[in-house]
């Protein structure tokens, strides 16, 4: 049997292109519904499990007829995310307070997350409404939580929203501060710390007789952990070696160690060249860039060091310095004071 | 070390000091309270403390303290001090402010509470205000020594009501290939992906923490995967800083979990094409509430499909050439 099959690539091109058009326009929405404007929320008292007094304020962006608000409490503020009370919230007693803008409301129903107003269905003007409740229970824990405001034709919350936005709230102190773990950030420096800042040792280092023909080494320590969840950053303070006006130059980016060439430089590595240091132990923390690379040495004034960027165990660090001068360098007694500061992430 | 004398017509620095200096006098160990958040009215005074702990078990512990300004170091959360000689008191500094000792001693493995008072003016503007509590320990210092010296410090913060200026404006959003610092944002993937992150620049007076989530949906318009909080870590984004927010897919979503770096698990997508759609809620209390959304699409392609598609689009050519030859012969 023969199939007259004329091949048209047009024919075949076209509808698929249509189709995958199609098929991205469909995978590309975004939220399209209609926005409250002006929106809040005022919390009486912001400490969890309070009873206090919830106040919402928002505008109406069209002219709808409605008849219906409800109040969900959730984790999240995605209306098409499954809405889960945040943990302790109880609206179950509210009590509407008081009511402008749009009013006429009372309360029809309430459950734990769910606060329902209704009245006879009317057009909405363009105004500020606001409705306060008490009896409210806030969440226990501190830290952000949601409330979905939606409008509806019904009297009863029932049917599709015809307005819908979220309004954000935070809670500031947990309900039983007693019962948490406080934040601690723990820090000591020296030159040598053989397990912890109780047995540290040595506050300042010795580079003995600089030379033209060798480079000087010493190395020095630090500790820190910390079990706030941001973390710590450890930074330098403190300039180059220093004589009156003449300083030995720091090493803005990093580089090997140049015997005959004047440089102060630093690392937080075992180093072969020369023979000092040690690796990082303990902890989650990391070095940064530029005094992560063996061999290679960096100082510049109020760097970063190293960091962590969540919890840490205790970690040590171990600092190598290295000095070198050239023959031209000025005599003179150089000394600096390189505090190491600690500060928690944010 | 023997001292060499250096040649009569050369200079050469000399650095005096004993190896490894003496064993410390001083303890210089601290444990502090990292960061603290107030909500303080105008016209307002409140008393509060700083916890403050002596690491060494042996030798006490002399701190001073300083009030210092802070800002963020880049568009992570690492604050950096701004204590050159010359430098001005920020427009959101707690200086002014603020009460507190300016030593404080503690004894070998003690704790101590620093007391500090606030004190608002009844003409400060709403917004956030913030600087940082410096303890510097002290453990002297000579003139022929490179001293190492230790301090930390508590960021404070004060939040103050009112009508503040608030403006977050998002510049970027999309899944990452990790959750390092040197992380960038992908739209391919070809192992599950796990990490997002978005940056915002804070153009208004207060420091903010938003809040929100994220959906995915695959390429139907289904929703496939949800990110309850979009900022787990409550990070701050500080009055002039445009902030990387950084998060991952929850292994366990309880609240005391999510912060938590280990909590990280990979999604569970089949290969395709996705949206990740963030929404970003942020505004004091009582404020207007402001939302930000944003949409970053991206492929999951893991290399096994990626194959089998390969081997798909080469049988389907070398089929069309078959039936393109076959029929040329006609």
């Amino acid at each position: 049997m023969f199939i007259n099959a004329r091949f048209r690539p047009k024919q075949i091109l076209l509808p698929a292109f249509l189709v995958t058009v199609l098929f991205f326009m469909i995978s590309a929405q975004t939220f399209a519904f209609t926005n409250l404007i002006n929106r809040s929320i005022a919390i009486g008292t912001a400490v969890g499990g309070a009873n206090t007094t919830h106040t919402f304020s928002f505008e109406f962006p069209v002219t709808v007829n409605i008849g219906s608000l409800m109040f969900e409490y959730c984790t999240d503020p995605i209306d098409s995310i499954t809405c889960v009370n945040p943990s302790g919230s109880d609206v179950t007693g509210a009590v509407l307070d008081s009511q402008s803008g749009e009013t006429g409301f009372s309360i029809v129903s309430t459950d734990q997350n769910h606060i329902i107003l209704g009245r006879p269905a009317a057009d909405v003007g363009p105004q500020t409404n606001s409705y306060q409740f008490s009896n409210v229970i806030n969440p226990f824990n501190k830290g952000p939580f949601f409330v979905r405001i939606s409008a509806y034709a019904s009297s009863d919350g029932s049917g599709s929203w015809l307005s819908f936005s979220s309004v954000a709230a935070s809670i500031n102190q947990s309900i039983n501060i007693n019962a948490e773990v406080p934040d601690i950030l723990y820090f000591c420096a020296a030159v040598a710390i053989p397990t912890n800042c109780s047995d540290a040792t040595g506050d300042f280092i010795d580079f003995g007789t600089l030379s033209t023909a060798a480079t000087r080494f010493a190395t020095s320590q630090f500790l820190v952990g910390t079990n706030a969840v941001n973390g710590y950053s450890v930074a330098t303070d403190g300039p180059t070696m220093t004589s009156g006006t003449d300083q030995i130059p720091g090493l803005a980016a990093p580089d090997v160690r140049r015997v005959g060439k004047p440089q102060f430089g630093l690392n937080l590595r075992a180093n072969l060249s020369p023979l000092v240091g040690a690796e990082p132990a303990g902890g989650s923390g990391f070095v940064n860039a530029n005094y992560n690379q063996t061999n290679r040495y960096a100082y510049v004034d109020g760097d970063v060091v190293a960091q962590s960027l969540g919890r840490s165990e205790i970690g040590v660090y171990t600092v190598s310095y290295i000095v070198n001068i050239n023959s031209t360098q000025p005599s003179g007694v150089y000394n600096t004071t390189i505090t190491y500061v600690c500060l928690a992430g944010f | 070390m023997p001292f060499k004398k250096p040649p009569a017509i050369l200079s050469v620095a000399l650095l005096f000091l004993s190896i490894g200096g003496h064993a410390f006098a001083q303890s210089n160990g601290l444990g502090v309270t990292p960061k603290q958040s107030y909500t303080m009215k105008a016209g307002e005074q409140a008393t509060n403390s700083l916890f403050l702990s002596n690491l060494n078990k042996t030798q006490p512990l002399t701190v001073q303290i300083t009030v210092v300004d802070f800002e963020a170091q880049d568009e992570t959360g690492t604050a950096k001090l701004l204590k050159a000689s010359d430098q001005q008191q920020t427009a959101w500094s707690l200086k002014p402010y603020i009460t507190i000792a300016d030593v404080v001693n503690v004894p070998p493995g003690a704790n101590k509470q620093v007391p500090f008072t606030l004190k608002l003016p009844a003409n400060v503007g709403a917004g956030t205000y913030y600087s940082a509590i410096e303890y510097t320990a002290s453990t002297g210092s000579g003139q022929q020594q490179v001293n190492i010296a230790a301090s930390t410090a508590t960021l404070l913060f004060i939040n103050v009501p009112g009508e503040a200026r608030e403006l977050l404006t998002l510049q970027s959003f999309g899944m990452t290939n990790g959750n390092s610092l040197t992380s960038k944002y992908s739209s391919v993937f070809h192992a599950q992906p796990e990490f997002f992150a978005y940056k915002m620049k804070n153009s208004g007076n207060v420091a903010e923490s938003p809040a929100g989530s994220i959906i995915i949906k695959n390429i139907f318009g289904k929703t496939v995967a949800t990110i309850d909080n979009a900022n787990p870590k409550a990070q701050i984004g500080l009055i002039g800083q445009t902030r990387k927010f950084t998060g991952c897919n929850p292994k366990d979503r309880a609240s005391e979990k999510l912060p938590l770096d280990n909590n990280c698990t990979a999604l569970k997508l089949s290969p395709g094409f996705y949206s990740a759609t963030l929404a970003i809620l942020y505004g004091q209390n009582g404020q207007p509430t402001r939302q930000i959304g944003a949409t970053a699409h991206f492929w999951y392609l893991p290399w096994s499909s990626v194959i089998i598609l390969l081997i798909v689009l080469l049988a389907l050519a070398w089929v069309i050439y078959r039936l393109y030859r076959r029929m040329s012969r006609r």
